[in-house]
């Protein structure tokens, strides 16, 4: 047999041993072996069909790990209301539009009702995002003493 | 060299994972073990049907030697072996060279069969011995070569056969896998998950020790 890596064994005993081996006489499968084989695995098996790689369950629980990490890296620096922002101010502008954030954000809106006491007034919220209060002017004289409204 | 080993591929012919280019004279280009592979999981039958003919007489040949000549055992592995092929079918890709993953399919699902008879008790009894019934390809008879001759060939091959028994599983193992089953050593590290100074290391104790066996066998 003229396969190069028989010349790692210096010794030609050995080479002959392994040459004895190679001339071994081949073993004759049953004739229907091919067709019991298909047979079985059509019988177990199912066609394959592929998934999209980011779509597979994930089942180590390293790589759980690590794809927890990768979300939380990837999100963290929405954290930054600035950087949250300017990603916003993006994608209403260049993906989805004003009308459909206004009614993303009605929606978001309705979801965040707080039911129970406020906690912190409209007023407060303006004043720490820097809103200066708007100055209230009657639109009718006030009620006198006595007098029904 | 045997027929089988013949028909593999000198180490690093791999040109292409996809197309294997005809030879001169063949119309029609054949595909790669891993294309047909790819083909099959996709329920092409036809594919499936020629990659298991492709390896029909090596994997069974080699199984028939690791599990001691028991032509029964060797028929149900090679089954289990598609099988498992088919249904472990996701930690195979394209990278991946297809001979040796479905030669580890084999070995493991040897190993296993050999642990749980250890567990059991069980003795494997020598199948291979001269009196076996199992039908063997022909045998090459050179111009020169007399009856006489022949019946010397294969009394030494039924010593070497019972020889091989008397390695140990990896020691047997990575002699089939290089020199019957044609195997480069890289392939057969492949195969068998472990480094190539390995394979090298239990290469040369196992030719020792068969050395040692057969020169015994001349003594007597």
């Amino acid at each position: 047999m003229a396969d190069p890596e028989f010349d790692t064994l210096d010794d030609s005993k050995l080479t002959g041993i392994g040459r004895a081996i190679s001339r071994m006489s081949l073993e004759t499968p049953p004739p229907d072996l091919v067709t019991r084989t298909l047979a079985r695995i059509s019988e177990r098996c199912q066609p394959v069909k592929r998934v999209f790689i980011l779509l597979r369950p994930i089942y180590h629980p390293l790589a759980r790990l690590g794809a927890a990490a990768a979300i939380i890296l990837a999100l963290s620096p929405l954290t930054d209301i600035a950087t949250a922002d300017k990603l916003g101010a993006k994608i209403e502008s260049r993906i989805i539009g004003r009308q459909v954030t206004d009614r993303i954000e009605m929606f978001v809106d309705g979801l965040l009702v707080r039911h129970g006491p406020a906690l912190y007034t409209q007023d407060d919220l303006d004043s720490l995002i820097g809103i200066p209060r708007p100055v209230f002017s009657p639109v009718r004289p006030a009620a006198k003493r006595g007098e029904r409204i | 060299m045997t027929a089988a080993a013949a028909s593999i591929p000198a180490p690093g012919f791999i040109t292409s994972r996809s197309v294997v280019r005809p030879a001169k004279g063949v119309e029609k280009p054949e595909l790669a073990d891993e294309a047909l592979f790819e083909k099959s999981l996709g329920g092409d039958r036809e594919a499936l049907g020629q990659l298991i003919s492709r390896y029909e007489k090596s994997l069974f040949g080699l199984l028939v030697k690791m599990s001691n000549g028991d032509r029964h055992r060797a028929d149900d592995f090679f089954q289990e072996t598609f099988l498992h092929a088919m249904r472990a079918a996701g930690t195979f890709n394209q990278k991946m060279n297809f001979k040796p993953w479905i030669t580890a399919i084999a070995v493991n699902l040897i190993r296993d069969d050999a642990r749980k008879r250890k567990v059991r008790g069980e003795v494997t009894l020598d199948r291979s011995s001269s009196d076996d019934d199992a039908p063997r390809v022909a045998e090459p008879v050179s111009g020169g070569e007399n009856p006489g001759e022949i019946a010397e060939r294969r009394d030494e091959e039924n010593y070497l056969r019972r020889a091989l028994q008397n390695l140990t599983q990896l020691e047997r193992e990575v002699v089939l896998l290089h020199f019957y089953n044609g195997m480069t050593l890289a392939e057969s590290a492949l195969t068998l998950g472990v480094p190539l100074g390995t394979v090298k290391s239990r290469l040369h104790a196992a030719l020792t020790r068969l050395n040692g066996l057969l020169e015994h066998r001349q003594e007597k």
